[in-house]
């Protein structure tokens, strides 16, 4: 009887919160899914056309191109890969190293500072470094002092995926370097003094001893970084609108070309879906990563 | 409209443009207007001068708002059920859809009248859909001119008839060390532009309308003709500033800046109307329209099409047949509205306007080239429907990076036109 009002009363003060879920997040995440299975002409249920919307998406190159390589979804791998790589790499680099050093604060300070800025300020201020007239990008500006020729980093199918994703990596390695950098901070120095005493070397201290216990807060960032590469579409739009001829489309973008351009919910819609479909595995991983580590704890 | 619509209706407005506007007055009553002009564009500053006009004389006050991303605005807006009373609109594509979704007052309804007589017919036919009017184009503007530094261009012999001369004329220049030509390919629906002047040049009006009609496949011969001509001019490597492969990464008012800025590198841009008012508000205020700028006409290739202009517009269309909005349309399409804007320096296409009030020798020149223009096509990439509007540009963008695969892209695009055209 007891452990019954109990359970209600848990249930009734969850109740707010629940509420606020469906309302604003499992709501319109079954609309999608419900959108997606419509053409969604002006961006209202119109008339359900089953899976055309998918099928229509496969047979977009700009969307996927298995033949070639290319396309959207190809482009958000590519992201996945080199963002959240560069970002953990350059980030667990930065916070192991500054935690060595007497100005670690300044360090620190410079590489946090580009996160205050906003994705599209970044695009905007890397398409000043990226601009092919030599007196304006600096980049091309350094090539042409080498006597190279200036390179339309933006313009070119083979740079620009690559170009967009250094500037991501600049803007958001920040955030990777504060989490770390706390998580190097909470591992016991008596650890570390007794793996020394036992004649272990820095790096081995490092491999053995703190990459273990920060193995959590890493989970985190990658899971965090992932997700944002997955819905990224701010600084693609900024920096070259997807071009050049799509090359540098992700799934986010289409999804603003369909929707928002072209007013078809549906096929928006569908690469929407195609979007949580990808995020799902990830979000396992990691919630089983959690309660892997729960009974450890 | 009641006053408590209208309360309601100024408390969905953005906060920005309540405060920029004077409440409506207790009981007044109000027109929403959306246009595709950015807040503090040039072009809405001018078109205030309209919207004053028409409140001083019915006392209906305009909610005016506008952005240069239309298309997302607007697209939400009617989705909502919020659509503006009126907005006016770039390209007929998108009054169009709306059209056929039911979603628009046609003029009749509005009760535009004579506006069949004030109009060349080919701007009727433009505003209807399916036999039916719905747009009156409010603004009219070239997109077949190339821009350049008048006394430069004096210099190099003055202005080219002919693309063989232009071409030449190119060439000597180029001679001399600097590559005179700037093409914008980051902004693919500049690209869209050089193929229209060019396919309606060398393929005539009768296949450029079939081709953005959609009778005519996009795979035709006549289409990879023009757009060899296209390649050979803007791919080359001896006329365009850094090649193709720096043009397809600068943008519209980066280039521009290539010719009018204060340091200039090139001397020809080919842009629309709105390029003069671009380069003096946006890339360098000093110049002196009409000395330090100027432009000649897209040079004519086949004589049997000379003095041929391919044109855009700025189109209103009426979301709602309530009092206010019934007058507002009403007031476009009257003369009295086109010489507001003229004595603004805004070209209407409405057969009133007088060519003498134009003060400003750029826009003089501009309706000039319109109006005496032996044969009109409105630009074709704006015609096109549904998803073909942005996979076109996108298209001709991927055929300028690599020429090679031009016939692959042509009939991979073409078969989405024969679904989006039915045929």
């Amino acid at each position: 009887m007891k452990s019954t009002r109990h359970k209600v009363g848990a249930f009734l003060f969850t109740l707010p919160a629940l509420l606020l879920l469906l309302v604003f997040l499992v709501y319109p995440a079954i609309l999608t899914v419900r959108m997606s299975l419509d053409t969604g002409a002006g961006l209202r249920l119109t008339k359900f056309v089953g899976l055309d919307n998918f099928r229509q998406l496969s047979n977009d190159r700009l969307f996927l191109d298995l033949g070639s390589m290319s396309g959207a979804v190809i482009n958000n791998a590519l992201w996945l890969v080199l963002y959240v790589g560069s970002c953990l790499g350059f980030g667990l680099l930065v916070a192991a190293l500054a935690d060595r050093v007497s100005y670690e604060r300044i360090v620190k300070t410079i590489f946090f500072a580009p996160l205050a800025i906003a994705a599209t300020a970044a695009g905007v201020i890397w398409l000043l470094v990226y601009a092919p007239q030599a007196n304006i990008g600096i980049l091309n500006g350094i090539l042409g002092a080498a006597g190279v020729d200036p390179v339309g980093w933006l313009g070119l199918r083979l740079t620009v995926n690559y170009a967009i994703i250094a500037a991501a990596v600049w803007a958001g390695t920040g955030l990777v370097v504060v989490i770390l950098s706390a998580a190097i901070k909470a591992v016991p120095d008596e650890l570390i003094e007794a793996a020394m005493l036992d004649g272990a070397s820095p790096r081995q201290s490092f491999r053995h001893i703190v990459m273990p216990l920060i193995a959590i807060p890493i989970s985190v960032v990658v899971v965090t970084l992932a997700i944002s590469v997955i819905k990224v579409f701010d600084i693609v739009y900024v920096m070259s609108h997807g071009g050049p001829s799509g090359a540098s489309r992700v799934i986010g973008y289409t999804y603003y070309v369909q929707t928002f351009e072209l007013d078809r919910g549906g096929p928006g819609a569908a690469a929407a879906v195609v979007m949580i479909l990808v995020t799902i595995p990830i979000m396992m991983l990691n919630v089983r990563r959690f309660q892997g580590q729960e009974p450890g704890q | 409209m009641t006053a408590v619509t209208t309360v309601g209706l100024v408390g969905m407005l953005p906060a920005s443009m309540v405060s920029a506007q004077s409440p409506a007055a207790a009981g007044g009553q109000s027109v929403t207007v959306l246009t595709d002009w950015g807040a503090d564009s040039t072009d809405q500053v001018k078109f205030e001068e309209i919207t004053k006009a028409f409140t001083a004389k019915t006392g209906i006050e305009v909610q005016l708002d506008g952005s240069s991303d239309i298309l997302t605005l607007l697209h939400t807006r009617v989705a909502a059920g919020e659509a503006p009373m009126v907005a006016i609109v770039p390209r007929p594509g998108i009054y169009a859809d709306y059209a056929n979704q039911g979603a628009l007052k046609s003029l009749d309804d509005l009760g535009v009248a004579g506006f069949a007589d004030a109009y060349q017919p080919a701007w009727v036919d433009l505003g209807s859909v399916a036999g039916v009017p719905y747009a009156i184009t409010v603004k009219a503007n070239s997109k077949s001119m190339i821009w350049d530094r008048p006394a430069d261009l004096a210099a190099a012999g003055g202005a080219p008839a002919t693309l063989d001369a232009f071409e030449a004329m190119m060439t000597t220049m180029a001679a001399s060390g600097k590559k005179p030509l700037v093409i914008t390919a980051k902004d693919s629906w500049t690209l869209t532009d050089w193929f229209e002047n060019i396919y309606f040049r060398t393929a005539g009006p009768q296949k450029y309308a079939d081709l953005f009609g959609g009778k005519l496949p996009f795979t035709d011969q006549s289409v990879v003709d023009a757009l060899a001509i296209v390649d050979k001019l803007i791919g080359s490597d001896v006329w365009v500033n850094g090649g193709r492969q720096i043009a397809l990464s600068t943008g519209y008012q980066d280039g521009l800046a290539e010719v009018f800025g204060t340091s200039p590198v090139a001397d020809f841009f080919m842009e629309g109307g709105f390029t003069g008012s671009v380069a003096i508000n946006d890339v360098n205020p000093a110049l002196v329209a009409g000395k330090d700028i100027a432009f000649f006409p897209f040079p004519d290739i086949d004589p049997q099409y000379a003095n041929s202009v391919v044109g855009g517009g700025d189109f209103a269309i009426a979301f709602s047949d309530a009092d206010p909005a019934k007058q507002f349309m009403q007031y476009l399409a009257t003369p009295e509205a086109a010489s507001v804007w003229a004595a603004n320096g805004v070209i209407s296409p409405n057969k009133s306007l007088d060519l003498t009030t134009f003060t400003d020798p750029l826009v003089k020149a501009e309706a000039e080239q319109l109006t005496s223009a032996k044969l009109f096509a409105f630009d074709g990439s704006d015609l096109l429907p549904g998803a073909l509007g942005d996979l076109w540009p996108t298209t001709l963008q991927g055929i300028y990076e690599d020429p090679s695969t031009t016939a692959d892209q042509l009939a991979a695009f073409d078969s989405q036109a024969a679904s989006e055209f039915g045929r």
